[in-house]
């Protein structure tokens, strides 16, 4: 089958748009470890480091130097990747996919990914913690919004809207997309708090890190059951549609293994709950600050939590489109129906 | 028959409208769905930023001992004038800095014999913001460390305490858990770095033992600092039930209200003032506390084997002390399950618990006004399971030792100084045998 569409003459904004997501999914990582490492400061100044231009700083200092730096400088080297693909992005949209829409969205991306690389900047200037916490909150949105674009410049997408499969949708589907774009707020918002309980402020309350704290568990509790209903409301109606029934699959899956990283991040970083302080193995348990263990955990729980969102944006995207093509549709065929009777 | 008809209507629709019509965002509702998306995160993320602000963070005054002090010696629910906190305040900021620029009171300039005790090069490395040079050398170790525990004040009320158990240690009242000096006596250097290497077993004191020498150093020094700060605003507060109304010191106004800069003159004045209530008292307490290192006599053969019959001996004998003349089994019970008594509160909560005019545990409303202050709700401290062979101060026999001979200071763990070396060690005998029996 054509992979493209009238409105889409090449693959090329879906390749682009695609290497802009590995990347930005890359991006968040290593800024989960800048922030899990505490080297959001390792380099002073910006957009140069340590008076160097970025690109020009010693590749040997660099790799050899403090690990602090080296997670910190990596880190704005591969956001400034991001940016040159995000470029890409544009250039591969305007020369081939016609929809304007497309066109906005994508410049509308590149505006985003400058407009992080200048607050993550300005963090450091500033050495403000309040910019660090926007800056973790931006970099998934701007993820999620990536992952939304490729699904819109997709194979599937041309296929969904292909002659073959619009003859063949006939009847109207009820895949809640509404239901998914809640859950996916849900699960923005629960990186929003699970971002204030990372950057907590030094002199921040204990009763209100608490409360961010069973914010953060009742959220995930949510999330949780909300995938697992929408999983079974939806399970007739995604039929034959395999690009709708892998993801939301995917989606129960990371679920599972997010809250069993929350609950290993939490061990590894604050030891072992009240609850369940009552066992010979949780009186020895001491926590191994800084490890290689404790920093990978806790940084995959954050960028599991951005992967989340990206599967929801997925499936919410994808949900939408299916339900108004079907539809358009319907419209359609009662619109000739009349005419038909009309006349 | 229907199926047939909606086929060939669709495809007569079809033949009506161009497909790229149909592309994603020519359909009014989805393109709603990009814009929804975009605003409500964008929003989500503003509410992120909105509502934080991130002045200086400054040293917390202890309201928590200033109202017990109130309760204690003032009555009919009278306050203190407002004026001495401001003094207060202004004495220790002299004295001791701010979390961002510390300062330890070297009476003495370069001569003083504090030096030995704390660095102030040591004071620097620990304090302020976050952040590494080049070299990697990194700045701002207690707020990266500990911070989120102990509190910026060192008053074990950072962020987190409330949701760890057990909660995490106040610096300010100059008492430590595990060390090797007898009750009263602040620890030895060598006694606070062992606990930041290996941590504390089944709390939230992690192991540090990534962090190079010279960061270690400097975070014990800082610990100091802030004990030695904590001890010397307790010491004030304590002070102003005697002042009868009269002034802490005599400070002129705008110093208080920190209008104007702290003169040349009023610092010598502070300096003067409190020099003698610091130097010989708290800052002696912990120059002094390498010379009162309690001595372990030499380990018993039969104990360093853990088997054959003298160690048997020593268990029996043991056993029988434990429940006899060393009154462990009163706390850890009969068969040192840690089931006797319970219902007793560490030192930190009866500071203000116990010592203060009609607070009863019992009834949270009498001490409801202090957990408004920042005290935390009191959580009864509970007596070691001793079955599970994990000792918070370390597990070694001249570890065990100590905590038998010299108790644990701030908890209901008395020191058992009547008992003879001999004794002692077939305590930690009986100890060490408790795991691998029944009980």
């Amino acid at each position: 089958m054509d992979n493209t569409n009238d409105f889409l003459t090449s693959r090329c904004p879906h390749f682009w748009s695609m290497a802009l997501a590995f990347v930005s999914f890359g991006l968040i990582w290593v800024g989960g470890l800048v922030t899990t490492t505490d080297a959001g400061m390792a380099v002073p100044d910006w957009p140069n480091t340590f008076n160097y231009n970025m690109f020009a700083y010693p590749v040997y200092d660099w790799f050899f130097g403090p690990w602090d730096l080296f997670v910190e400088h990596g880190h704005r080297l591969l956001g400034t990747l991001a940016g040159i693909l995000a470029i890409a992005v544009v250039i591969a949209t305007f020369i081939s996919d016609r929809r304007s829409a497309m066109k906005l969205y994508s410049i509308g991306l590149l505006l985003l990914v400058i407009g992080q690389g200048v607050l993550g900047g300005t963090r450091v200037l500033a050495d403000e913690r309040v910019l660090a916490k926007v800056h973790g909150c931006v970099g998934p949105l701007f993820f999620m919004l990536v992952v939304g674009f490729c699904v819109l410049n997709s194979r599937w997408y041309c296929q969904l809207k292909s002659t073959e499969n619009l003859a063949a949708g006939t009847t109207e589907k009820h895949l809640r997309p509404w239901f998914a774009g809640w859950v996916l707020t849900l699960c923005y918002l629960q990186l929003v708090v699970g971002s204030f309980v990372r950057h907590i402020g030094v002199d921040a309350s204990p009763k209100g890190f608490k409360h961010l704290v069973y914010t953060h568990i009742a959220l995930a509790i949510i999330i949780f059951f909300a995938t697992i209903y929408y999983q079974l409301r939806t399970r007739g109606e995604r039929g034959n549609y395999v690009g709708l029934t892998w993801p939301i699959r995917l989606l129960f899956l990371s679920i599972i293994v997010q809250i069993l990283l929350g609950l290993t991040s939490w061990v590894l970083k604050y030891g072992i709950p009240v609850w369940a302080d009552r066992w010979h193995w949780t009186a020895q348990y001491i926590i191994p600050e800084k490890t290689f263990v404790q920093t990978t955990l806790v940084t995959a729980h954050m960028a599991m939590g951005s992967l989340l969102l990206a599967l929801w944006t997925m499936q919410m995207v994808r949900a939408w489109c299916v339900n108004s093509t079907s539809k358009e549709l319907r419209s359609d065929i009662l619109t000739d129906a009349k005419a038909l009777k009309i006349r | 028959m229907q199926l047939r008809t909606n086929i060939s209507l669709e495809r007569s629709v079809l033949a009506i409208k161009p497909r790229s019509e149909r592309g994603f965002l020519n359909s009014v509702g989805e393109l709603r769905l990009a814009n929804r998306m975009f605003v409500t995160m964008l929003a989500l993320s503003l509410l992120a930023a909105a509502g934080c602000d991130t002045p200086p963070p400054q040293f917390r005054f202890n309201a928590v001992e200033l109202r017990h002090q109130e309760r204690v010696k003032l009555s009919d629910g009278l306050k203190f004038d407002s004026q001495y906190k401001q003094q207060i305040d202004l004495l220790t900021t002299t004295l001791f800095g701010t979390p961002d620029e510390p300062k330890f009171p070297f009476l003495t300039g370069d001569d003083d014999e504090a030096h030995a005790i704390i660095s102030s090069e040591n004071l620097a490395r620990s304090a302020g913001p976050v952040n590494s040079n080049r070299e990697g050398e990194q700045r701002g170790l207690y707020r990266e460390h500990c911070v989120h525990c102990h509190g910026i004040t060192g008053d074990g009320a950072g962020p987190t305490a409330l949701t760890l158990n057990p909660y995490p240690r106040d610096f300010r009242m100059g008492r430590f858990k595990y060390k090797s000096t007898p009750l009263r006596t602040p620890p030895t250097d060598a006694d606070l770095e062992r606990v930041l290497r290996h941590g504390i077993p089944g709390t939230a004191m992690p192991a540090f033992a990534t962090l190079p020498e010279q960061d270690i150093k400097a975070l014990i020094d800082y610990v100091k600092y802030l004990s030695i700060r904590g001890e010397f605003e307790r010491l004030l507060i304590s002070e102003l039930g005697a002042l009868d109304g009269e002034p802490l010191i005599e400070i002129p106004k705008e110093a208080t209200n920190g209008e104007a800069p702290v003169s040349d003159a009023l610092s010598d004045r502070i300096f003067e003032l409190c020099g003698d209530k610091l130097s010989d008292g708290i800052i002696a307490r912990w120059m002094d506390r390498d010379d009162s290192i309690t001595e372990v006599s030499e380990v018993p053969e039969a104990l360093i084997a853990g088997s054959g019959e003298a160690f048997e001996n020593m268990v029996v004998a043991g056993q029988i002390l434990f429940a006899g003349k060393a009154a462990c089994m009163q706390c850890h019970g009969p068969t040192g399950l840690g089931d006797g008594l319970v219902g007793n509160y560490d030192d930190w909560t009866n500071d203000w618990l116990k010592n203060t005019p009609d607070v009863d545990v019992n009834r949270p409303q009498s001490y409801q006004e202090f957990l408004d202050l920042g005290a935390f709700p009191p959580r009864p401290i509970l007596p070691r399971n001793l079955h599970y062979g994990v000792y918070r101060g370390g597990g070694d026999p001249a570890d065990l030792y100590r905590r038998i001979y010299d108790g644990i200071e701030g908890t209901p763990m008395p020191s058992s100084r009547t008992l003879t070396p001999e004794e002692i060690w077939s305590v930690v005998a009986y100890l060490r045998s408790l795991p691998y029996s029944n009980p």
